[in-house]
């Protein structure tokens, strides 16, 4: 039970989701430019360890 | 390798207009006011909205009103401010947003579970997107919706006819399948006229002239005396009148009613009977909340433009700024006593010659209360202060003041004559179609009405005698005798029995004791006669000075005790034949207390009863 997340879980939650969601389309490029730095980064790291490995 | 992102055109095309602003108003407003009423359809079948919207109910004519709504608000504000955007080049991706907004705020809006903060605020990321949308190719958007505007226009009137029409066609094929019921089988019509008090009904002894022709019709059959409704607001009540059961047996009250007992419809469709209601009360007594069970014909909303108006997301957003704002209670929808009668008689006259069994619900005694200002010149020395009454409270009569409690009184007392000459109206109506002699007419209300008594107003509060106590009056020339008064005590629960008997059904699953019996003379079995009532715990903080905000209550009466308990204040017990405001509570004192128990005893009994008793089928000889 207290892993159940339904609607009644979710719904108090609405505003916070609605405002990340919201502003997330709303600022879309910077938030896919950003994932693609964060994911170039992860990236370059891995590769950077498998390397020194 | 990297893109080159491309820079944005500072201006739109040449061959945009500004005044395709309103083509591209028009366009959200159409597409998605369509899924908009969409949504509320089926959120609302789904029973996925909040209370509120829910108190708001719609059918499937929403379909074509939100698109209506919708397109008239967003091609208005385009007007508006068509000088100021189209000075702007990049005027339609601005529009777009704007509009795209507003229309995924509708979307969102629609069920009412949503945090306002989060709507808002995914509403405009949504509008981004649009504007994005736009601002790539606006010129091929806008060709885009030049072309779909039409088809749009054409689906709305589809959604329209077909509404419409298939309700007709619905109803045909249901009123097909019924069976012949036998020949001679008697009408019968239920008027329920909600929020009115016993107590103000010419019949029942008050003074001032408010309901000669229920007067009148009381003399022509029975009047019941000491009636009592089973709960003091509408949903448990109504349910309890259709399906013989207590509210804590039918569950009909915070949530609606689930259809776990057969319905008085219901049965008496299953036995041949056209079936119709028509309602005024659209804030509980719905088929959002399952009271049209067993309907073939139910009006709850005239579609008119208060309707319209109201029940589609926009709409209902600026009624309730409005009554916030004017501190009112004005209300623009619901269908009035001439609509109720008007779809009645429609009805009846479009039918074939089968029997048919009528539901009427009426509101001109609910609040807020706004009498003709001729029936109000009759009850008030200052009619005009009843329009201000029933618009705002003004600051000249404060809510609880005495000036506010006589003007809350005449507007009800006027509100109540009004009424009374529309259900005067209507039986000359029937009288006219030859339809009083054969037809079983019951006048009843489904609670009574707080005007100031204990500190409270308005109903849903409490159990008190003002709240519960209802008139009944029945008629049936030939089966029910004429001018005749029965002092007992009866409870609305007992209306389905008693309605299924007069009609004929021979087996129905209605409990409770025909009140036929009453009339002949005779009486039940030999029990004392009590009526029941219970209100839910409604822990809502806007109830907080109510009693039901702090604990659930039920209630007993009899011809002379009315017994109060109340889950966190305890017990009251009034001698209510002495004291009809109950204002000294006997509980407390030695024989009180002592029946007090026993009162207390009976209640657990009959309420235990009811939630073990099961479907029976009652064969009633004719």
């Amino acid at each position: 039970m207290i892993l159940y997340v339904g609607p009644d879980q979710l719904i108090p939650l609405s505003g916070v989701f609605g405002t990340i969601f919201g502003l997330a389309l709303m600022f879309w490029g910077k938030v896919l430019q950003g994932c693609r730095k964060l994911t170039s980064w992860l990236f370059s790291r891995s590769a950077e360890h498998k390397s020194q490995v | 390798m990297k893109q080159v992102k491309q820079p944005l055109p500072e201006r739109a095309p040449a061959n945009l207009r500004p005044h395709e602003l309103l083509l591209l108003a028009a366009w959200f407003g159409l597409a998605g006011g369509l899924l908009e009423g969409f949504f509320a359809w089926t959120l609302q079948q789904a029973r996925w909205v909040a209370w509120s919207r829910l108190s708001s109910s719609v059918d499937l004519n929403i379909l074509w009103a939100s698109a209506l709504v919708n397109t008239l608000l967003f091609v208005v504000l385009g007007a508006v401010l068509l000088p100021v955007l189209t000075r702007w080049g990049r005027w339609p991706a601005l529009a777009a947003a704007l509009f795209g907004t507003l229309t995924a705020y509708g979307w969102l809006s629609t069920s009412g579970r949503l945090r306002e903060r989060g709507v808002i605020m995914l509403s405009l990321g949504l509008g981004a997107v649009a504007w994005r949308w736009m601002e790539r190719a606006p010129a091929r958007r806008l060709t885009l919706m030049r072309r779909s505007v039409v088809p749009l226009v054409l689906i709305c009137l589809l959604a329209w006819v077909s509404v419409n029409g298939g309700e007709r066609i619905w109803e045909k094929v249901q009123v097909a399948r019924l069976p012949q019921p036998p020949a001679n089988t008697p009408n019968v019509l239920l008027i329920v006229l909600d929020t009115l008090r016993a107590d103000h009904v010419g019949s029942y002894g008050y003074p001032r002239p408010t309901t000669p022709n229920l007067d009148a019709f009381a003399k022509q059959g029975v009047l019941f005396e000491k009636t009592f409704a089973n709960a003091s607001w509408t949903l448990p009540s109504h349910t309890s009148i259709f399906t013989g059961r207590l509210p804590s047996e039918h569950g009909a009250g915070l949530w609606p009613y689930d259809g776990r007992f057969p319905t008085l419809a219901e049965i008496m469709s299953q036995h041949g009977f056209a079936t119709g209601g028509f309602v005024a009360n659209q804030l509980m007594c719905s088929a959002a909340f399952g009271l049209s069970r067993g309907f073939q014909r139910w009006k709850n909303l005239s579609w008119g433009w208060g309707d319209i108006f109201t029940h589609s997301t926009f709409g209902l957003k600026f009624h309730k700024l409005y009554r916030g704002y004017l501190n009112s209670y004005q209300n623009f929808s619901g269908m009035s006593a001439p609509e109720v009668n008007e779809r009645f008689l429609s009805w009846l006259d479009g039918r074939d010659a089968r029997p048919f069994f009528a539901f009427l619900n009426y509101m001109e005694v609910h609040e807020p209360t706004r009498p003709p200002r001729e029936f109000a010149a009759r009850f008030s020395d200052d009619p005009e202060a009843l329009d201000r009454t029933a618009w705002r409270k003004p600051q000249k009569y404060p809510y609880q003041s005495p000036g506010f409690r006589r003007l809350a009184l005449d507007s009800y007392d006027a509100s109540l004559a009004y009424l009374d000459s529309q259900i005067g109206a209507l039986l000359e109506e029937l009288r006219k179609r030859n339809l009083d002699q054969n037809t079983l007419v019951i006048i009843t209300s489904d609670h009574g009405e707080s005007l100031g008594e204990h500190g409270l107003d308005g109903h849903r509060s409490a159990l008190y005698l003002e709240q519960i106590r209802v008139p009944l009056l029945l008629r049936f020339p030939g089966r029910i005798p004429e001018n005749r008064r029965v002092p007992g005590v009866a409870g609305l629960q007992d209306l389905a029995s008693t309605i299924a008997e007069m009609a004929g059904v021979q087996k129905h699953p209605f409990p409770g004791v025909s009140l036929a019996s009453r009339w002949s003379g005779g009486e039940t079995s030999g029990d004392e006669l009590f009526a029941v009532s219970e209100l839910d715990h409604f822990p809502f903080s806007s109830l907080e000075k109510w009693p039901c905000y702090h604990g659930a209550i039920k209630s007993i009466i009899s011809s002379r005790w009315h017994y109060i308990s109340h889950q966190k204040f305890g017990v009251e017990l009034f001698d209510w034949n002495q004291d009809a405001q109950e204002t000294q509570n006997l509980a407390k004192t030695e024989e009180g207390a002592r029946i007090a128990a026993e009162y207390g005893a009976q209640l657990q009994k009959r309420l235990t009863s009811a939630q073990h008793s099961e479907q029976r089928l009652v064969a009633h000889p004719r």
